[in-house]
């Protein structure tokens, strides 16, 4: 008995891959060995009982179930590690794929989802594109309709202007034309015509004229003349060139024009002249300021250099003194030799008009580095008078001074006014301001007043009294900018201030 | 007489007579030693399992009894690396497989049987015995 069929029985169930003659050639080798082993132990001459027989074989050949299963094993490994290879790969694929999708899943989710988002703000920006779009295209149409309404109107204006261009540059050819037809000549005749206060008016004699060539070394003098009872003053021979002319008028108000000659072109001019003569009377100049103004504080710097006068739209001008002007250049009435036309200053208090001198208050005003209210809101210049200069002249001989003036004096304006204060005391207690012996006191500029700003009113002698007065009537704007001024002058003057000694207290 | 198992799993020599297991060698030049008698065995002439544990045994004078089931296994093994081959024949109504060595197996046996001829010189020179290297 070779026990086949029991210890067959504990081999594994049969697999699917498994060779068919495979567990018959295992059972059959180890079957037909246990038998030859059975053989040879019952030929040994022991116990010859087949349990006894079995037992021997057993021990020297070991489990036959075990040997079986090991051949099995042996003969099924390669296979059964490549089918849990293969099983373990397919696995590891399965997984590795469902990773795989489950990832592409996701990616594809979140690009999606941008796409989404990426979408909605393309279309939000498209739809703000529109709108921009839109807008600009209606800005545009508007603009464009202003552009075209512009452009016509510059081309009306272009084609007008053309138009009048044609009409000069046609006049201009035929002048030119005219002009070459007729002999040109440097030299031709200057007529001036003068009359009476208005162009309609009367021939005027007595018109003094000076034509004066501007070039310099032209060897050609001045051309002098006087009206005669026509009114005319005739040069025949003027040669051409930039002339200054210089009229006095009988009354000896004057004005300097220039003209210009061109060669072979005369000239024929008509001067508006005044005739009414200028009074010869002492005048007291005074300034009508309001009540509420410190007017002792104040006083007027005034050009009284000359006085203008204006006549049909011109300006003429007056010395005060009554001399010709441009014969003189000088002030000529003062002892100091100042190369400047005196000024006059007036104050409330009359007895303190005198003359000065421009010059000296010019240089002053440019010495910042003693002037502590300079470069401020309101400019405050200095006005030194030096009396060791001037030969002051008391208020009788001013008045004498002032008797030339147009009278009745309709259009009359001195050249300039400037209102001027008294240094602040404060100030003028430091050495460094204080006057030098023999000096007036310092004076600060605080307003100035133009044309427009002041009204000349003259005020015929009355009764017994042989002096006229000149009123300077300020105007509110002009007062106001005084008022202003006068208070920014104090308030600087407060801050400039030295600050008060203290005093030691006493025992 | 000392008589040893052969223990073909283990690649090693135990001695049966000891009253217990004795691991006597187990070094790599050992390994494949019951390979090598198996095939010397066959190469004679074609032999079955249960002949071969008989030839083994008393081509050794009786020294080397092998352990019979782990016979299978080694001979099971040898044919996978065709080093031998197996057909089958009818003896007394049952089956019976034998084996014989390939070409293959011949050419390893050849070379295997050299070098244990070297290394069992050797070790006989380093023992003093006979059969030394001169």
């Amino acid at each position: 008995m070779t026990g086949d069929h029991e210890w067959a029985a504990r081999l594994p169930a049969p697999r699917g891959d498994e060779p068919a003659s495979l567990r018959e050639d295992i059972l059959d080798e180890l079957a037909d060995h246990l038998e030859c082993a059975q053989k040879r132990e019952r030929l040994s001459g022991g116990d010859c009982s087949e349990s006894a027989v079995w037992k021997r074989v057993r021990e020297r050949f070991g489990d036959p179930a075990a040997v079986a299963l090991t051949l099995w094993r042996d003969a099924l490994w390669r296979r059964i590690i490549m089918q849990r290879f293969l099983i373990g790969m397919c696995l590891f694929l399965a997984l590795a794929c469902v990773g795989a999708m489950t990832l592409s899943w996701v990616i594809m989710n979140r690009q999606h989802l941008l796409l989404l988002e990426l979408q909605a703000k393309n279309q939000q920006d498209l739809e703000s594109q529109r709108k921009m779009i839109a807008d600009l295209e209606s800005r545009g149409q508007f603009r464009e309709q202003q552009w075209k309404e512009e452009l016509a109107e510059s081309r009306r204006i272009e084609a007008d202007a053309r138009a009048q261009a044609d009409r000069a540059r046609e006049a201009e050819q035929r002048a030119r034309q005219q002009a070459e037809q007729q002999p040109v000549s440097d030299w031709n005749p200057v007529e001036f015509l003068f009359v009476a206060d208005t162009k309609e008016g009367p021939p005027l004699a007595g018109v003094k004229v000076r034509f004066t060539i501007k070039a310099q070394e032209t060897g050609i003098p001045s051309l002098r003349g006087e009206s005669g009872p026509d009114g005319i003053v005739h040069f025949p021979r003027v040669r051409y060139g930039i002339y200054n002319l210089t009229v006095t008028a009988p009354n000896l108000e004057s004005r300097v024009d220039s003209i210009s000659l061109q060669p072979g072109e005369g000239l024929k001019r008509t001067v508006v002249c005044p005739t009414t003569p200028l009074g010869n009377t002492a005048v007291k100049i005074r300034v009508a300021w309001p009540e509420d103004l410190p007017v002792n504080r104040l006083a007027c710097l005034i050009d009284a250099s000359e006085c203008r006068h204006i006549v049909d739209t011109q300006i003429w001008s007056a010395r005060l003194n009554g001399r010709d002007p441009g014969m003189d250049s000088r002030g000529g009435n003062f002892s100091g030799g100042f190369g400047r036309t005196p000024e006059l200053l007036v104050s409330s208090n009359e007895s303190e008009n005198v003359w000065m001198t421009p010059s000296i208050a010019g240089s002053m005003t440019g010495n910042s580095s003693r002037n502590p209210l300079a470069d401020t809101t309101v400019r405050a210049n200095f006005h030194r008078t030096f009396p060791t200069r001037l030969m002051m002249r008391a208020q009788q001989e001013l008045q004498e001074r002032l008797g030339t003036f147009v009278w009745p004096g309709t259009g009359f304006e001195f050249a300039s006014i400037v209102v001027i204060a008294p240094f602040p005391e404060e100030l003028a207690a430091d050495p460094r301001y204080q006057a030098r012996p023999g000096q007036p006191e310092l004076r600060s500029v605080i307003a100035r007043w133009n044309g427009d700003q002041v009204l000349y009113r003259l005020q015929p002698a009355e009764g017994d009294s042989k002096t006229a007065s000149l009123w300077i009537e300020p105007q509110p704007e002009a007062i106001e900018a005084v008022r202003t001024a006068l208070a920014k002058y104090d308030e600087m003057a407060a801050e400039l201030a030295p600050a008060p000694a203290v005093q030691p207290e006493q025992n | 007489m000392r008589r040893y198992v052969l223990c073909i799993e283990a690649q090693s020599i135990v001695s049966s007579v000891e009253p217990f297991r004795l691991v006597l060698m187990q070094s790599s030049f050992l390994n494949g030693t019951v390979e090598l008698l198996l095939m010397a065995v066959i190469a004679d002439g074609p032999n079955y399992g249960y002949e071969i544990t008989q030839a083994v045994l008393a081509r050794s004078g009786g020294r080397f009894d092998l352990k019979e089931g782990s016979l299978y296994p080694a001979l099971h093994r040898l044919e996978r690396e065709k080093l031998l081959e197996s057909y089958w024949t009818e003896h007394d109504g049952r089956r019976r497989k034998y084996y014989k060595v390939t070409a293959v197996g011949r050419k390893t046996l050849a070379a295997r049987r050299s070098e244990w001829q070297t290394f069992a010189e050797g070790v006989k020179g380093v023992l003093g015995l006979e059969g030394g290297p001169a």
